[in-house]
């Protein structure tokens, strides 16, 4: 019985806040791309996005790339195949590190931005003053968001592929001293043009989810200054795990249930 | 809008507030050595784990599994998956479930720190305190420090252990792969003193995260809006924060043994 | 509609009836009725204030005429729709022909004072952008407030942000205007200067003004009718002579205790 009460609460306030966001979500979202005006906000909520995450998706999508190589380095040589680094590390940050990392990154700072802002305005009655001018706030404001995260971001996934890549190349190259022919001659081996559209593909269902979480977040915050607080905290928390949740569900749909081409 | 600020003036504005940010750090670890109330930190310890454990359980558990399924998939060509064991246990305890429990720790309870500060900035309680002649960094950031510093390495460990059993449970269930042999193979590159490094980290990470938090809920602007953006600049720099220390980290312990 | 439940004095005086009629509305937050049983019938064309002490509900009743909540019981009819049987769309098409000060302004922070003024020109009216903004900035200069459209809401004072929410709610010319506490948080003079703008602009235009208010100075100065609104309960309702000199024991109270003698 406790135990009933102490999942059960936690699980019945998830169903609820999941009922919450697709009833929210996807009529916004639709309802803004029917309008000109809700298509036009949408592309500036998309580059207002870009802009607010490129330095971040550099700053943690370098390193990452870096830490892969210097482990797969270290794990490589211990079993003699170090020509197998370039592919790894070039395919895991194209299939998973980029979209996984750069929808985290899209989460906390495009995300928690979002939920911070619907939430100001909610808390302010900016949203209740739309309404009373015969606006519909979730066209106007929220759907322009769920549509610019969608559109964002698989263009910060590009980038975090990019510096993924570099980053990778910087600690394999320069710093742990694997021949430069070998790494680029070797690093396209892993992927194939359909795992970039794959990836594209997954980020931009991961910013259209974490969009619509977060925009529900803002939209539906207590109206004070810890309600807004409250609600960015929860919109970031919900949409990493979501994020996550989504990765493996692709990966299980992309490359099949027994993981591709593994035959054991 | 801010875009009409020419670029490079932007730049230097950002760089001046990190090194406002990181000037910052000394002045939270003072505040902590000054002795931070018990029961205050207590709470808050036991908070930030209760509270931080379930998100770093799902966020780590998913990883593993993703990890494997990526892995067995783009390893099969290289023997598949003992491989695929052997690469998701090495690379998943030595960077990536440490990374990401601590990612997990700065959006669940970062987070919250930061919004709880600027939600006492704008309502004017951190002023109160200061006019009652009692000094806010002791008495309100030590113990968030404290707790993030404790709370931290918790998650981490708990993030390893949850990252192992989510590749597991799907080496066995999805991918059909033996169950004793996946098993074996994650930990076949493992060393006890993994766990420590990533303990270690976890502390180091710990109070990098609080400290960021703390921080920016500290100077946030005013009303709503401002403890909405307080607690947005706290999770991403948070997040930044622990990318570039985790792999600075990494490379200090690790980065000989590669060479 | 049932005269026996309307006060003589608010009987409609245009051919159009009144502009907002509440019967029997209830509107209760748990086991609290913010609201009780309220029928009251708002004139067209004048100015009624609406009193009451703190908690008292009348916040809630202007969210109740705005169909921003919606009532547990009773009907709310503005400008002759009835809210209740309104499909969305008729209700945002509806409240184009009110406006609202909200108690907090509700400026839009992201834009300038005069975006503000005109966002709901461009966007609901569809008025070109640049002919939006030389009616918005006409409109700022009519509530006082000449050269001040470039800065944004956070740096104005109170005042001016009373202003410019005047403004932004007169925009679309609406039949119905709703103030919420209109002079709370303002110095009295502030309050003067700002009751004088409300009495000569509603003169003006001649619309119907809705002020919500604890002050009964501004009641005062302003309302050709005044309501009193006590623990959700309509206490008073007529012109406001008629209310001044209501002899109800728990309007005097609330009265007296504020309107020093003489
Ligand atoms: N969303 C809500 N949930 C629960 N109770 C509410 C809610 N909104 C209002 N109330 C309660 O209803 C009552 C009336 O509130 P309302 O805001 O209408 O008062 P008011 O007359 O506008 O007061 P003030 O002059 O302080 O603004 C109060 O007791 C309040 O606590
Ligand atoms: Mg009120």
């Amino acid at each position: 019985m406790r135990a009933l009460a102490l999942f059960g609460r936690p699980a019945l306030a998830l169903f609820a806040g999941a009922g919450r966001v697709i009833a929210f979500a996807p009529p916004a979202a639709l309802r803004a791309l029917g309008s000109g005006h809700g298509a036009r906000a949408a592309v500036s909520q998309a580059v207002s996005i870009v802009a607010r995450c490129a330095a971040p998706v550099v700053l943690v999508c370098g390193p990452i790339g870096a830490m892969l190589a210097l482990q797969g380095l270290t794990l490589m040589r211990t079993f003699g195949v170090e020509r197998a680094l370039a592919p790894l590390c070039v395919a895991t940050i194209v299939r998973e590190l980029a979209p996984g990392f750069a929808a985290v990154v899209v989460a906390m700072q495009g995300g928690a931005g979002i939920a911070a802002e619907l939430g100001a305005m909610r808390a302010a009655d900016e949203l209740d003053a739309l309404e009373v001018m015969g606006i519909d706030p979730r066209a106007e404001v929220a759907g322009p968001r769920i549509l610019g995260a969608a559109v964002a971001a698989p263009l910060l996934n590009g980038l975090a592929m990019l510096c993924g890549v570099v980053g990778a190349w910087v600690m394999a190259v320069p710093i742990l001293g694997v021949p430069n022919t070998l790494f680029l001659g070797t690093a396209l081996d892993g992927v194939t043009a359909a795992d970039v559209w794959l990836s594209a593909a997954k980020t931009v269902l991961f910013g259209a989810a974490l969009g619509a979480v977060c925009a529900s977040a803002g939209f539906f915050a207590e109206r004070s200054a810890a309600g807004v607080g409250r609600a960015a905290n929860r919109a970031v928390v919900a949409s990493v795990i979501l994020v996550l949740v989504f990765n493996y569900l692709c990966n299980t749909a992309i490359f099949g249930l027994r993981g591709g081409a593994l035959a054991l | 809008m801010s875009g009409a600020r020419p670029a490079r003036s932007r730049v230097a504005g950002a760089l001046l507030d990190a090194a406002a940010a990181a000037a910052f750090w000394p002045r939270a670890a003072g505040a902590t050595l000054r002795g931070p109330p018990l029961v205050d930190t207590v709470l808050l310890t036991l908070r930030l784990v209760v509270t931080s454990v379930p998100v770093v359980f799902a966020v780590t558990f998913f990883s593993g599994a993703m990890l494997t399924v990526q892995a067995a998939a783009s390893l099969a060509p290289f023997g598949g998956g003992a491989l695929a064991g052997i690469a998701v246990g090495f690379g998943g305890i030595r960077e990536v479930f440490p990374l990401l429990a601590a990612a997990s720790v700065a959006a669940r309870s970062g987070a919250e720190i930061a919004s709880q500060l600027a939600t006492m900035r704008v309502t004017k309680q951190i002023e109160a305190l200061e006019v009652m002649g009692l000094d806010p960094l002791r008495l309100l950031v030590g113990p968030r420090i404290v707790a993030a510093v404790v709370g931290t390495p918790v998650c981490v460990l708990v993030g390893c252990g949850a990252g192992m059993l989510g590749a597991q449970a799907i080496g066995a269930w999805q991918l059909g792969l033996d169950r004793g042999a996946m098993w074996s193979n994650l930990w076949s590159g493992i060393v006890a003193a993994d766990l420590v490094v990533g303990a270690l980290k976890g502390l180091v990470l710990g109070f990098l995260l609080g400290a960021v938090s703390a921080r920016e809920g500290l100077v946030a602007g005013a009303g709503a809006r401002g403890v909405g953006s307080a607690t947005n600049r706290a999770v991403i720099r948070a997040l930044v924060v622990v990318s570039c220390a985790s792999l600075a980290l990494s490379s200090a312990i690790y980065g000989r043994l590669a060479g | 509609m049932s005269d026996s439940t309307i006060p003589d004095s608010a009987a409609p005086e245009h051919t159009g009836g009144p502009a907002v009629l509440l019967e029997h509305v209830a509107k209760r937050f748990g086991d609290h009725a913010a609201i009780d049983d309220v029928t009251l019938a708002i004139p067209r064309g004048r100015i009624t204030a609406l009193l009451g002490p703190s908690g008292s509900g009348k916040s809630t009743l202007l969210r109740l005429i705005t169909g921003l909540s919606r009532p547990d019981a009773g009907s709310v009819r503005v400008l002759g729709e009835e809210l209740s049987t309104l499909p969305r769309g008729g209700l945002l098409k509806l409240r184009r022909r009110m406006g609202m000060l909200f108690q907090d302004n509700a400026l839009f922070q992201s834009l300038t004072v005069v975006d503000n003024v005109a966002f709901p020109l461009v966007r609901v009216a569809r008025v070109p952008t640049a002919e939006a903004k030389r009616r918005a900035l006409a409109l700022l200069e009519q509530v006082g407030l000449p050269g001040l459209g470039e800065r944004r809401p956070d740096e104005l004072s109170g005042g001016q942000r009373k202003r410019v929410a005047l403004a932004r709610a007169l925009a679309l010319e609406p039949e119905v205007v709703l103030f919420d506490e209109p002079t709370s948080g303002l110095d009295p003079q502030t309050s003067a200067a700002i009751d004088a703008l409300l009495r000569e602009t509603q003169r003006r235009l001649g619309t119907t003004f809705v002020v919500i208010t604890h002050d009964i100075i501004s009641a005062a100065a302003i309302a050709d009718h005044v309501g009193l609104l006590v623990d959700g309960k309509l206490r008073a309702f007529g012109s406001k002579d008629e209310v001044w000199s209501s002899t109800d024991p728990q309007v005097r109270a609330f009265l007296d205790r504020r309107l020093p003698a003489g």
